[in-house]
């Protein structure tokens, strides 16, 4: 991905931040800059054994010493070497008048290594110690208890100290230098130019997020098409049979003997089989033919009452009372009032088919905002510009069961029992909304019961609208 | 007596309303099965009222009533249409086409008694 302004400030920043902790470091970093030093040491010795250091390689694991100079006589011959630091091993290599032992391993502070000849006298002991700005390292030359000679490394820091202070200067200056440039830098403005390219990526994905649900709707139309087309066919097939059914009820109940109760019970069975075919003929009809077919000026309250109305024997005979909390005035909203009145009559008949018997449906109105780029999520909010208007519809039935929430909207599923609804309601009732450019979702009731929530945008044009027109 | 003429290229549709109808009382009812033969069948039955199927495999109903209206001497029929395709709503709702009633199969008895009803009432406060 292209570097952007913002981020390259942000990049800087964090390089003058890392300079300033270099700075806070450094003197914790002395010790290993001193051991990695070549340092060179004369050894001076008293009399009898001479000796000059003549290699020092100190690195941060290793420790390369090598000790050069006359073989004292009576050193004796076979020495072995005591390493009291694990990480240290020793050679040691005698000529004919040389001394020239090699110890090897890590040479830190404070610990101590000896050289032992073979009678347990200890030849050589070498010690580590820092003193203030100095690191002493010593080494007596010893034969039995005698000390023939002392290598004394004395290293002074000052000038590694002095390579340090100026590292540590250019680190500050550095890092001062980082932040006077950058308060300079107008943030702001590169962060208003960052936001941009932040919000233009989010656009973008909305935009294929809409694209991706206008083709959803595409397919969905093209669904509704062939379904359309099949349910025109099967109901042409299907009514002709049913018409010859009814009209034939209606003959031999005509014909039937007077008084027989059997006759009566099963020419009522008939003509209930012909409704219920009917019915599911009809609703599925319906189903196919939820494209908006014309758009006005609405008053959701005004549909909502027309809706109760028209289902107020239904509510009656199962003794199912009504709860109004309808917001007026409410804001006009543009679209089918025959689509949404029958969206209303579904959502209501399915309340009371939920209820079954005796218990109550609530319908409330009101305004709502519906965030614009997430109609589709169906976000409603309280607050700012009232955009869109939510009709609920709430039952006190059972509720649907847990994971029911997209499947019941699905043509043909039902949770009621056998011939109480064809299965096509709520799916009908969705198309009708979604073509309206709305959402409708239901919910359980933390209390009991579930609410449909149907949420319609104010003043915009659906989505199909086009597509309706054309 | 009113004359009505049932026109659907389903004999058993045809048969069940002429015997309901009849059954009813008050009605004479002729039957025509084929499209092409229901203009013969109007001059000759000379009907008050015709019922008639819109999707036939011959000819649609609403072309039919087009040329009953085309003719003077068969103008004055009034129509009932039966379609297997419009949802009972629309035509509750008293959807109409071409001015005419349209009724929703499966249609029973008592609906196309009153439609029938209504379509002859019409006819007599015309008149």
């Amino acid at each position: 991905m292209k570097e952007r302004p913002y981020d390259i400030v942000i990049y800087i920043r964090r390089v003058a931040l890392l300079a300033s902790a270099l700075v806070i470091l450094l003197p914790a970093s002395f010790y290993a800059l001193l051991e990695v030093k070549v340092l060179g040491a004369q050894l001076e010795t008293e009399g009898r054994a001479k000796a000059i250091l003549v290699e020092n390689h100190v690195a941060r694991n290793d420790a390369h010493w090598q000790l050069r100079g006359s073989r004292p006589d009576a050193l004796n011959d076979a020495v072995r070497a005591e390493v009291l630091h694990p990480a240290q091993a020793c050679e040691m290599n005698f000529d004919q008048d040389d001394l020239h032992a090699t110890l090897l391993g890590e040479v830190l502070p404070h610990t101590t290594s000896r050289l032992i000849d073979n009678q347990g006298a200890v030849v050589a002991e070498f010690i580590g110690d820092v003193r203030g700005w100095t690191i002493q390292r010593s080494m007596p030359i010893r034969v039995g208890d005698a000390v023939l000679g002392r290598i004394e490394i004395i290293d002074d820091i000052n000038h590694i100290l002095g390579t340090s202070l100026l590292i540590m200067i250019a680190c500050s200056l550095l890092a001062t230098g980082m932040y006077w440039i950058l308060d300079r830098v107008p943030l702001a403005a590169l962060h208003d130019s960052h936001a941009r390219e932040r919000a233009e990526i989010k656009r973008s994905l909305d935009m294929e997020l809409k694209l991706r649900t206008a083709q959803e709707r595409l397919a969905d139309a093209d669904r509704l098409e062939s379904v359309g087309r099949l349910a025109a066919g099967v109901a042409h097939e299907v009514k002709n049979p049913l018409a010859i059914i009814r009209l034939g009820l209606d003959y031999l109940t005509r014909q039937a003997p007077a008084g027989d109760e059997i006759h009566e019970a099963v020419l009522t069975d008939l003509r209930d089989a012909v409704g219920r075919a009917d019915r599911i003929i009809k609703d599925l009809l319906h189903y196919s033919r939820t494209r908006v077919q014309s758009r006005a000026p609405l008053d959701m309250n005004a549909i909502l009452e027309n809706a109760l109305r028209l289902t107020r024997h239904n509510l009656d005979l199962r003794r199912i009372g009504v709860q109004r909390r309808l917001q007026e005035p409410l804001p006009t909203l543009n679209g089918d009032g025959e689509q949404l009145l029958q969206v209303f009559i579904n959502l209501i008949d399915n309340a009371a088919q939920a209820i079954d018997h005796d218990g109550q449906i609530s319908v409330s109105t009101r305004s709502a905002w519906v965030a614009t780029e997430s109609v589709a999520d169906g976000m409603v909010a309280e607050g700012d510009t009232a955009n869109a208007i939510e009709v609920a519809i709430g039952d006190t039935g059972p509720g649907f069961p847990d994971g029911d929430e997209d499947r019941i909207f699905d043509p043909f599923f039902t949770t009621k029992a056998a011939g109480e609804g064809t299965g096509l309601g709520l799916a009908v009732a969705r198309n009708i909304v979604s073509w309206h450019g709305g959402t409708l979702t239901l919910r359980n009731n933390p209390e009991g019961g579930a609410t449909a929530f149907v949420t319609l945008k104010l003043a915009t044009e659906s989505p199909n609208e086009a597509d309706t027109r054309s | 007596m009113k004359r009505i003429l049932v026109v659907d290229d389903e004999a058993a549709i045809t048969r069940l309303i002429k015997l309901n109808l009849e059954a009813a009382g008050g009605y004479l009812v002729f039957t025509e099965n084929k499209a092409s033969r229901v203009i013969d069948a109007a001059r000759t039955f000379k009907p008050d009222l015709a019922l008639l199927d819109i999707m036939m495999p011959e000819a649609l109903g609403t072309d039919i009533a087009a040329q009953l209206q085309d003719d003077p001497r068969l103008r004055h029929i009034k129509i009932i249409f039966l379609t297997a395709i419009a949802r009972k709503g629309e035509t509750d709702a008293g959807h109409r086409v071409g001015g005419q009633l349209i009724l929703a199969k499966p249609v029973t008895t008592d609906e196309l008694l009153a439609a029938i009803d209504t379509a002859l009432a019409a006819d007599k406060s015309a008149s």
